[in-house]
């Protein structure tokens, strides 16, 4: 951060009595569903004003695969796999967060090493996930050499991962009762160099890509939410503290052990144009991946020797009935599960509530009044995955 | 909901501080690719070079068929019912039919392996599945179809003592009888 | 203010209960007839308990355990009681609107709200009982603009029909889908526009 910011809040009347001057018909311009900047198969209608946007509609259910009545049908150890597949960059996570639910369900709480584990997944995860989230923001606003740059060190994270589950992309990993299986010999020795080439690494992304003058152009004083709005449409992750508000799961719901872990949630400010600009989406993106960095190194601090799963929980599990709401920080936002047991060994209900799907309503209410080339930086900072709205 | 509208910030700063940030910020980044121009690159050239697979790596699975004991345990904790297996019971002998696992639906959970009493089935390190035919993705994992020759002699050795001990029971039974008959009599 | 402690490896819990207490004093103080429930069962089960419930006989009676939760008891006062629950008690965020249908031959779905406190960092669940015959609500849009999307999803899922609702279109089915998926008695189809379903 060498540079003192240097922005003016965007002219707002001055634009629209230019833009209004020179009134045309309104163009209707479908986005989608094939488009490289959709993240996927997602349909943006958008209407035109010449270059100024005056409406948006999203148009989903292309990926719909209907998790939650595959839910209501399969057991609770079956349904596991299938969590992997609604934000597949952070399937750590969609495991961790339906299996903490089940888990609430059994009353049980898994050995302390589980725990730590699970932590370090989580968090690893979690950088893999933005690394996706910025590399592929950059192509999306003309910046194609960063996105290589942030495979290279996904890549080692994926290494990791095959060698603790044998799976790259759904790890099925986490799952109710512990984690499937211990680290293997080494392993953490592993993660443990991961951080320092991460640290090194680091840097690069933070040059190459959000320094650079033309990414600040692009997403400075674009797509501007404020925290009220954000807050209002249930907006979480870094959309959330983006905008300003001082929110983050992982501190102020405490799970896991995240509790005895130091570190700072990073908040949006304005940096380099309006707070709640895509560039304050991305900048929370950074930094967040230093903090998990600093969360792992802790984590492999305190990790001791002892059992990983509870003896108690096999692969039949029939909960006590009852109802169970556990919400996470996964690297989108918040990912609840809420589960219906009735006591027998299928879910009666198995809802996922999905970050990126609350995150693309808002977007909706955010495109009016942009210009049309920033649809692109619009959607892609808000870092939807489609598998994940449509489930 | 209006938003702001972004205007360009090149038409309210000066024109030349613009031009020196961009020069400075692409400076920067060539700086940063330039470092990585003679370093050997990360990539590897697929169909010619491959990369290993981890110990644990979950490919295509592989079955321990002479262990076996077809019980359906993996079929039932698979999720989307993708194990379909048949065979025959000759006393202790199987004849096998068929262990097909189709993988245009196997998602490679890996829940089939754990329940498994015998420990025969496996997740491989193979994991390259293109083809350009779906119904050759039904695979079947067996090694042999039918009996072996072993089977088949063991079944043989099997049945001849199983005809030996009947025969020799019935021996017995007909010694008995004519015992009691000379009794009676 | 401080982060609630944790009580679980799954988050408080505490905080929760407490949130629902004080909503629950809050809300028949207004003159809404609301029921608290709280789980019988303790938060953690004893040793083996979770062996021994997984061996069990479905038919076997059972206790309730989880999270608490509140039961309006008046559909009609949904949004009453929701703009009570934001502007009072403080709860900003909403987290999810859905529905349950616990049984095929219950008369009744469950309406489920979930809302969140960014100040007071707790969570609560509201829900209310809708007959299936009369599957009709009060939507919380104009509360809460969050709900927007929940509440078409739960709408075309379920046959919810949410009044008031600014745009009551499907958004993951197509716009022809026949039936309501999640709920219990749904019946496959057999083909869609010529493709198979089977």
């Amino acid at each position: 951060m060498e540079e003192p910011p240097q922005t003016t809040p965007p002219d707002q009347h001055r634009l629209r009595e230019i833009e209004l001057d020179v009134r045309t018909q309104d163009v209707e311009i479908n986005m989608g569903p094939q488009h490289p900047a959709t993240h996927g198969v997602l349909r943006v209608l958008l209407r035109a004003d010449g270059e100024i946007l005056v409406g948006a509609e999203s148009h989903l259910g292309y990926l719909h695969r209907c998790a939650e009545k595959i839910g209501e049908n399969v057991d609770y150890i079956q349904y596991m796999p299938y969590t992997d597949r609604y934000d597949y960059l952070s399937s750590m996570n969609n495991n961790l967060s339906y299996s903490l639910a089940v888990e609430k369900l059994l009353g049980v709480e898994v050995p302390k090493r589980g725990q730590y584990l699970r932590t370090i997944l989580a968090e690893l995860n979690r950088i893999a996930s933005h690394l996706v989230a910025v590399g592929t923001y950059g192509i999306d606003i003309g910046a194609f050499t960063p996105f290589f740059y942030a495979l290279r060190e996904r890549e080692f994270l994926l290494d990791l991962f095959e060698k603790i589950c044998g799976a790259r992309l759904t790890y099925s990993y986490i799952r109710p009762g512990g984690v499937m299986n211990d680290a293997p010999a080494g392993w953490l020795n592993k993660v443990a160099e991961f951080c320092d080439i991460f640290d090194q690494k680091w840097p690069e992304y933070w040059n190459l890509l959000v320094q650079n003058k033309i990414f600040i152009e692009r997403t400075a004083n674009v797509g501007v939410m404020p925290a009220q709005t954000a807050i209002d449409w249930g907006c979480t992750g870094p959309m959330l503290r983006g905008s300003g508000v001082d929110w983050d799961l992982r501190r102020d719901q405490p799970y896991l052990v995240y509790d005895q872990l130091d570190f700072k949630v990073i908040v949006g400010e304005g940096y380099r144009g309006t707070l709640g600009d895509c560039f304050d989406r991305n900048f929370v993106r950074m930094y967040e991946m230093l903090e998990s960095i600093k969360m792992v190194r802790q984590c492999l601090a305190a990790i001791e020797e002892g059992e990983v799963s509870h003896p108690d929980v096999s692969l039949t599990i029939r909960p006590a009935p009852g109802e169970a709401y556990v919400g996470i920080e996964n690297p989108r936002g918040e990912l609840g599960h809420y589960v219906v047991s009735d006591g027998t060994k299928i879910a009666k209900r198995m809802r996922c509530r999905a970050p990126s799907f609350v995150n693309l309503s808002v977007v909706e209410h955010t495109l009016p009044g942009c210009m049309l080339a920033d649809a692109a930086a619009i959607i892609g900072a808000t870092d939807i995955v489609i598998g994940e709205t449509d489930r | 909901m209006a938003t702001p509208t972004s205007l360009p910030e090149t038409a309210r700063r000066s024109y030349w501080g613009n031009v020196w940030s961009t020069i400075k910020s692409t400076a920067v980044g060539m700086g940063i690719t330039f470092r990585y121009l003679w370093s050997k690159p990360f990539t590897v050239q697929y169909p010619d070079e491959k990369l290993t697979t981890d110990e644990r790596y979950r490919g295509i699975h592989y079955l321990e068929q002479d262990l076996c004991i077809c019980c359906n345990a993996c079929a039932k904790a698979c999720p989307i019912d993708c194990i379909e297996m048949e065979a025959t019971r000759h006393g202790k002998e199987l004849e096998w039919h068929q262990f097909d696992l189709d993988y245009q639906k196997c998602m490679f959970c890996e829940l089939c392996v754990y329940p498994c009493p015998k420990d025969c089935i496996h997740m491989g390190k193979e994991y390259a599945l293109v083809t350009e035919d779906r119904g050759t993705l039904n695979m079947d994992l067996l090694t042999w179809q039918g009996l072996t020759e072993e089977q088949k002699v063991r079944i043989a050795e099997a049945e001849a003592k199983k005809a030996a001990k009947k025969a020799a029971k019935e021996a017995a039974a007909k010694k008995k009888a004519e015992q009691e008959n000379r009794e009676e009599a | 203010m401080e982060a609630p402690k944790r009580d679980t490896a799954w988050g408080p819990m505490e905080v929760h209960f407490q949130a629902a207490r004080e909503a629950h004093a809050a809300l028949q103080e207004a003159g809404l007839e609301v029921e608290l429930h709280q789980p019988n069962l303790p938060i953690f089960a004893e040793e083996g308990e979770a062996k021994r419930l997984a061996k069990k006989k479905a038919d076997e009676p059972h206790e309730w355990r989880g999270d608490a939760f509140l039961l309006l008891k008046d559909r009609e006062r949904l949004l009453e009681a929701l703009s009570l629950i934001r502007e009072q008690l403080a709860f900003q965020q909403i987290v999810d609107v859905t529905a349950v249908d616990f049984d095929a031959e219950d008369s009744v779905l469950w309406g489920v709200y979930q809302v969140l406190s960014l100040t007071k960092k707790a969570r609560l669940t509201l829900k209310v009982h809708l007959p299936k015959d009369d599957c009709r609500v009060a939507s919380a849009v104009s509360v809460y603009p969050g709900a927007d999307w929940h509440e078409r999803e739960s709408g075309e899922m379920y046959g919810i029909t949410y009044e008031g609702h600014p745009d009551p279109r499907n958004i993951l089915l197509p716009d022809d889908w026949v039936g309501y998926p999640l709920r219990k008695d749904y019946e496959f189809p057999e083909e869609y526009h010529g493709i198979s379903c089977v």
